[in-house]
């Protein structure tokens, strides 16, 4: 229902809706968004994004400060009713993108689905890589891992509309999804120190360094756009009643040229996009795997094997034997591969390597054959940039080798969550290193998990599930753990 | 996946579009208002960039930049082909036509005189872009799943 008053639906022959109608219409959905974000702020949990709603809640109100000043410039100027009638139709679209794609990052969340063990961690390295962040972790029935990052949130939108500037917000907003249905899968949410990656990529600017000095190749581009234009300029031709080709045209521009701009500009755009996004994938997957180790490799093929898109190029991600390659490649040159002590992890990696290497991840879609040449004879830069980039932690071989045969025997075999350990130099207990652990939990997954059955007593297919669960449970236990006695110990 | 945008592109376009298309549909009788100046800055501004997408895809950049501007380029573009559509007759060359549209916008914002012609011009084209973008942000009222066996 709305409040539009007297404006009349069909006036008139000429004007079929009015435009008080319309901007009735804007007027009343503002105060129902707004009453249905101030519902969505008191429903969120306290692991939930607070502040985001609340900054969501402010831009709906600047929005309708700016619509009424503008309705109100356009009265004082006499405009024709068709002019309000626009403004108010452009207003409305901006209403539903709001409702279509910022609310649902408020809509409420059942708290257990909320890893908490791992939203303080994350929230604590993201912190790291930039103290004015507020991070918050979304499950979503979409089976991937997703970053949202929203920098300068309220500033940004509020550029495009006659608001004041409105303070007390962080420059950035960042969401991290992962699959609903993993929500307690310690393991697979390795993956989120990846989506981390995509932060500190942004913050520290790699990948847009990176694109300011690659070079594509410009004669497939044009090939390609030639060939797409061979079947659509003869068709729009026809369609616009126009003659076959532009000599027999008129001395203006024609329909003809300007398609031939267009998709040149298409397929330009498509494959700069695509450039884009596999870049930066690229550094956050080195970033991952100088941070993580071999888990987050295995961690990366596990998910790519459990949606099959080993060998699947999307323009948002290139195939994972691709991606599985380069990681490999960068744990090579950390000597994950020629130095482990753990023969089982050694072998793995080894055959995981001859795997990757026995067929060609080249894509067959033309873009993405472009983009993915382009990457290819780029990759130097991106290995470079994240080599050198600013404190990054990078696990090191020697810090396995130490670490994981202590604990997969000593405590993740026997279903006991490693939280610290005895170091002889100072003669105290300290907390295990943390990235130890998850390549631990991974290692313990990946050859040890019938000793950790044997140990919960899990004898049949069903009662190996729960054990698997609460395998989990440990590992989340111990992250946990790790993290309280680490800021104990600050 | 990376988010990119808060509010699309188009949308920003279809906002700026609106708002030029209301400053010159009442352009005259009260002239220019300080917002009214910020607005056709803004526009000149999306032509230079619409200038500059022309040129990074002929250069092949692949920078954040050169796809924005690429963006804008393309909604110019489309915005042309509704000027066409419409039976205006425009120089060959686009390039041409972004920089006379940007010559007109500066001697509007230096309250000189511009031709009727070329007003009506400028006109249509913003009015063109407003649909093109208005295309693209248009949500469905409806959609239907459905699942036979």
């Amino acid at each position: 229902m709305t409040t539009a008053g007297d404006a009349r639906l069909l006036p008139n022959g000429e004007r079929k809706i009015q435009g008080e109608y319309l901007s009735a219409l804007v007027r009343h959905k503002l105060p129902v968004l707004d009453a249905l974000l101030e519902d969505l702020d008191r429903e969120t949990s306290i692991y939930g994004p607070r502040l985001f709603a609340r900054a969501l809640r402010a831009v709906v109100q600047a929005i309708g400060r700016s619509f009424d000043q503008e309705v109100s410039d356009l009265t004082a100027r006499r405009a024709p009713d068709q002019t309000l009638y626009k403004l108010a139709e452009t207003y409305l679209a901006v209403l539903h993108e709001f409702h279509a794609k910022l609310i649902p990052y408020v809509a409420p969340t059942d708290s257990s689905a909320i890893p908490v063990q791992i939203l303080t961690v994350l929230r604590k390295l993201s912190r790291m890589i930039d103290p004015d962040v507020s991070l918050s972790l979304l499950p979503d029935w979409k089976y991937s891992y997703q970053f949202h990052g929203f920098r300068n949130f309220v500033a940004s939108l509020l550029r495009n509309f006659t608001a004041d500037a409105l303070a007390g917000f962080p420059q950035w907003f960042v969401f991290i999804s992962y699959p609903r249905l993993e929500a307690k899968n310690a393991l697979l949410h390795t993956l989120m120190v990846h989506e981390l990656g995509h932060l500190k990529d942004l913050i520290d600017g790699m990948s847009r360094a990176i694109l300011d000095r690659v070079k594509i190749d410009p004669a497939p581009v044009t090939a390609l756009a030639k060939e797409i234009g061979k079947t659509q300029i003869p068709r729009a031709a026809k369609r616009a009643g126009a003659p076959p080709s532009s000599e027999e045209s008129p001395a203006g521009l024609t329909l003809q040229d300007l398609l031939g701009d267009r998709i040149l500009q298409n397929v330009h755009s498509r494959i700069t996009t695509i450039v884009g996004n596999w870049v930066k994938e690229a550094v956050a997957d080195l970033i991952a795997a100088r941070l993580l180790g071999p888990a987050f490799f295995f961690a990366l093929a596990e998910m790519s094997a459990a949606i099959a898109v080993m060998d699947k190029h999307a323009d948002s991600h290139a195939a994972s034997r691709f991606r599985l390659g380069y990681i490999l490649r960068e744990l090579e040159h950390l000597r994950f591969v020629s130095d482990i002590s753990l023969a089982p992890i050694k072998e793995s990696l080894a055959a995981w390597k001859e795997e990757l290497q026995s067929k060609e991840s080249r894509p067959d879609e033309p873009h993405q054959e472009i983009a993915y040449d382009t990457l290819v004879n780029n990759f130097g830069l991106i290995r470079n940039a994240v080599e050198t980039a600013p404190g990054l932690y990078t696990y090191r071989v020697e810090l396995f080798n130490r670490d994981i045969g202590t604990i997969v025997n000593n405590y993740l075999c026997r279903g006991i969550p490693p939280i610290e350990r005895w170091d002889a130099a100072t003669g105290t207990k300290r907390p295990f290193n943390l990235v130890s652990v998850i390549n631990a939990a991974w290692v313990t997954y990946l050859t040890r998990i019938a000793d950790f059955y044997a140990a919960t007593g899990a004898a049949t297919a069903a009662e190996r599930v729960d054990s698997l669960v609460n395998f989990s449970e440990v590992v989340l236990k111990a992250i946990e753990a790790n993290d309280i006695l680490q800021s104990w110990k600050e | 996946m990376i988010h990119r945008e808060l509010l699309p592109r188009a949308l920003s376009y279809n906002l700026l579009a609106t708002r030029v298309g209301a400053i010159l549909e009442t352009f005259g009788p009260i002239g220019l208002t300080d917002r009214d100046s910020k607005i056709l800055e803004e526009a000149k501004s999306f032509l230079e960039s619409a200038l500059e997408g022309r040129r990074a895809t002929q250069a092949m950049e692949v920078t954040e930049k050169a796809l924005a501007a690429s963006d804008a380029y393309g909604e110019a573009i489309e915005a042309t082909a509704q000027l066409l559509n419409q039976g205006a007759q425009v120089p060959k060359e686009v390039e041409g036509l972004f920089r006379a549209f940007i010559e007109a916008l500066d001697h509007l914002l230096a309250r000189q005189p511009v031709s009727k012609e070329r007003l009506g011009l400028l006109r249509q084209f913003f009015a063109g872009l407003r649909e093109a973008t208005l295309l693209q942000v248009s949500p469905n009222i409806e959609e239907i799943t459905l699942s036979e066996g």
